[in-house]
């Protein structure tokens, strides 16, 4: 696998780093920075670097000398590589490990947006012109990374176009996950509104009946998409599959909720018993 | 020696019994039950949530009773 012979790959050549200052001991540099200015093991590393995605179509004697530009960063479990809003200065590659890319929202609460394992790149804005770091890139366990400077990786992207075209699909990547993950989030959302407005309705008008709770008026499905901002199509679909699901029963403009719980946990967000 | 715990209230909507008896909300609560400020509090009896939701009614009810929150309602 990947990450075991890349461990394997890294782990050498951070022990076979000689130590600097005497005294046996290595230091630990003022950012746990090691330099990668070996040339022959820049070039061992680019053997095991060429099956990442950035550097996928890549001959190892193009790779070495970029590889070489890098620093391993070796971080141990719970620290940061970045925090959200620092400057830009860095590009990683992680090597192993597991980093976790998040965000704080303005109460606080930290949002986790995404993982990234051996193989994958992150901290890429600073390569393409960004000031800051929109993410925190905290480390899940201990982890490797290569870095380079933005400005260094702003140069191998101008240089290398087969580079620039992996940093490209790379992007297309996380776009396409980041579209599915947006389409859930909306139809989560309107899910969550309409069970909310058939609750108020229910608040309002309800009346209890031998199979459940009805909405003591007429309302039809238009009135519903009015009351939630959301379309006629969009109601009809999710009061369909709450029907399949025997929550409700909805026929002509008459409402019964058969499991008024289930709408609750719905419209909380609660687990579903 | 406990007393039996008061039966006829099992049959009252959780709003009523929380409108008549507010403390009986922190019962509520603790048996896991999250019917304060609920949408459909006034259509379900104190019975039928324990059944919803796996609470042991006896238990619940012994607690309501142990909290001053089932002296018999008066009637409407």
């Amino acid at each position: 696998m990947l990450e075991n012979s890349l461990n394997a790959r890294v782990a050498t050549f951070v022990r076979a780093r000689p130590a600097r200052g005497g005294a046996g001991l290595r230091r630990v540099t003022q950012s746990n920075i090691q330099p990668m200015s070996v040339p022959q093991e820049a070039t061992q590393l680019a053997r095991q670097l060429v099956t990442v995605p950035l550097f996928k179509n890549l001959a190892p004697e193009i790779l070495g000398p970029i590889i070489a530009l890098g620093r391993l960063t070796p971080m141990s479990a719970g620290t940061f590589f970045f925090t959200e809003g620092d400057d830009a200065e860095r590009f990683f590659v992680l090597t192993s490990g597991r980093v976790k890319l998040t965000q704080l929202t303005p109460e606080g609460h930290q949002v986790v947006l995404g993982h990234i394992g051996p193989g994958d790149a992150f901290g890429g804005v600073g390569a393409f012109g960004d000031p800051s770091y929109p993410v925190s890139a905290e480390t899940v366990e201990s982890s490797v990374a290569l870095a380079w400077t933005s400005g260094t990786m702003q140069h191998v992207l101008e240089t290398h176009p087969t580079v620039a075209i992996n940093a490209i699909r790379f992007i297309a990547d996380r776009l396409h996950d980041l579209q599915r993950r947006y389409r859930q989030l909306m139809t989560e959302r309107v899910e969550r509104r309409v069970a909310r407005a058939l609750l108020r309705l229910v608040r309002d008008a309800g009346r209890r009946v031998d199979t459940g709770v009805e909405i003591d008026f007429p309302v039809s499905r238009q009135d519903i998409a009015e009351m939630t901002g959301t379309t006629l199509y969009t109601v009809s679909r999710l009061m369909s599959s709450w029907e399949e699901r025997g929550i409700l029963s909805g026929g002509r403009q008459h409402i019964v909720l058969l499991r008024a719980h289930a709408l609750v946990a719905i419209a909380e967000d609660l687990p579903t018993s | 020696m406990s007393l039996a715990p008061d039966m006829s209230c099992a049959d009252e909507t959780v709003a009523a019994l929380l409108a008549r008896e507010p403390r009986a909300a922190r019962v509520l609560l603790r048996h896991g039950l999250h019917c304060v400020g609920c949408a459909i509090a006034p259509f379900e009896t104190i019975a039928e949530i324990c059944a919803i939701y796996g609470v042991s009614l006896e238990r619940l009810l012994v607690d309501l009773r142990d909290h001053g929150a089932s002296e018999t309602r008066e009637t409407k």
